[in-house]
């Protein structure tokens, strides 16, 4: 199974932290997000890793380098300007023949992961979005019956009740379905499919771990290493 | 056997996994905060102190089965016996209480006039009162009667998972499992629950004054 990884961001709301480490490789007890997020998709038999840098990118290439240190094979698709996610994960296609995982980079959702690789991996299933209950409003309006995503606002709306919690699992075939320039997958993707009911959500059990405000980053550096525990071998952190 | 070609989820890489994540998070379980548990509970045994359990849900059960395993199964032919009870299991007494003064007094009304100094009072909440859903806050009732008994003077014990939630700072003793799922976390609470009973049991069963 593979997974793309979003790691190409300014991390402008992370400054001056971000000024010489870019945020992928903001570390959390002496390892960096993205270790995090590697080892724990690993555990459930992700092998290959796309990561779509930007941002200092040489930084996390002369961390990672081929992934071989983490038991996984790691390649880069590397964007020269920020453009977007949706103009990253354009770029990246060529490298992608697969049925696919979608990461934010910034993100560990929280989510009963052994249950959503069960779904994964019934093949049942493809273009699933994890997403957890917004605090005021959402951006995603979801049909419960049915577990289909009606329709994406990049603004939160009051009466939608979900946001994006990070992690996503797509079909190869959307990949075909993304325009040239800059926006953003989840508007541009999640109401493509959702208008043709071709996205079903899966709720996670919490607010996503995020690391992309200062506040986010105080509580994730708090709760990471409990939530991880239950995913990573005890010798390893 | 599960036909996989036709099941919308992989049932033997759920098992996989579930089991595989509860070996993780045994290697975490706070073992100092077990054995306050259980030096707490053997206090009340040797002063004969009454012991108080509560929990909503799935908890309520852990609360039950904890009752009987203290109550039964740590006594000791001739000597004296645990006095415990438990808050969650009488239906017509909690819907008389909750018909009267509503879901968050459920305990405190319980325990008013009843809890004494030295006793101690065990609740077991998931979230240890962090997370809502469309009746409000969760367990509520039981911060409300842990912060009560400590006013009266009892010990206080939180069996909690996910981030521990309020519950967590307010209990004297506090066991949170580090695990972000209900299943695994009442799974460790079951557990952790028989290993305290069990060395009650013998820690009063070998005690000679």
């Amino acid at each position: 199974m593979i997974a793309v990884i979003f790691a190409g961001g300014l991390g402008e709301r992370l400054r001056p932290l971000t000024r010489a480490t870019p945020k992928p490789l903001i570390p959390i007890k002496n390892k960096p997000f993205l270790w995090y997020q590697i080892r724990l998709l690993s555990s459930f038999g992700v092998k290959k890793f796309i990561i779509s840098t930007g941002y200092l990118s040489n930084l996390i290439e002369d961390y990672f380098k081929d992934g071989k240190n983490l038991g996984v094979e790691i390649i880069y698709s590397k964007e020269n300007s920020p453009l977007g996610t949706g103009r990253a994960l354009k770029l990246a296609s060529p490298l992608i023949k697969e049925n696919f995982l979608l990461l934010n980079g910034d993100d560990i959702p929280i989510i009963d992961y052994a249950l959503f690789f069960a779904i994964v991996k019934s093949g049942q299933f493809t273009n699933i979005i994890t997403v957890h209950k917004g605090g005021k409003g959402g951006n995603l309006k979801v049909d419960k019956r049915t577990g289909y995503v009606l329709f994406y606002s990049k603004v939160r709306n009051e009466s939608f009740n979900y946001v994006h919690s990070g992690l996503s699992f797509f079909n190869k075939n959307v990949l075909d379905l993304l325009p040239k320039g800059k926006y953003d997958v989840e508007e541009e993707l999640f109401n493509k499919l959702a208008k043709k009911k071709k996205l079903v959500y899966f709720e996670a059990l919490g607010r996503t771990l995020s690391i992309g405000t200062y506040p986010r980053l105080r509580r994730s550096r708090f709760l990471l290493e409990r939530f991880i525990i239950s995913y990573i071998d005890n010798k390893e952190i | 056997m599960t036909n996989k070609k036709n099941s919308q989820i992989d049932f033997e890489s759920y098992l996989a996994n579930y089991l595989l994540e509860t070996i993780r998070i045994s290697k975490h379980v706070d073992k100092k905060a077990v054995g306050k548990i259980l030096d707490a509970l053997f206090k009340a045994w040797r002063e004969e102190k009454n012991v108080f359990l509560a929990g909503n849900g799935g908890s309520a059960t852990i609360a039950m089965h904890f009752t009987t395993d203290l109550g039964k199964g740590t006594y000791s032919d001739g000597k004296p016996r645990l006095h415990t009870f438990c808050l969650s299991e009488n239906p017509d007494l909690i819907s008389a209480l909750v018909n009267d003064n509503g879901w968050d007094n459920l305990y405190i009304d319980q325990l008013r006039g009843l809890i004494k100094r030295g006793d101690v009072f065990i609740a077991f909440s998931v979230h240890g009162g962090s997370g809502e859903d469309k009746a409000g806050s969760w367990s509520q009732n039981l911060l409300k009667a842990m912060d009560y008994a400590k006013k009266i003077g009892a010990a206080t014990v939180g069996f909690s998972g996910f981030d521990g939630g309020p519950m967590k700072d307010l209990a004297d003793i506090s066991l949170v499992i580090p695990a972000y799922k209900t299943g695994h976390v009442q799974d460790f609470h079951f557990a952790i629950m028989h290993v305290v009973s069990d060395l009650l049991g013998k820690k009063i069963a070998s005690f000679k004054k």
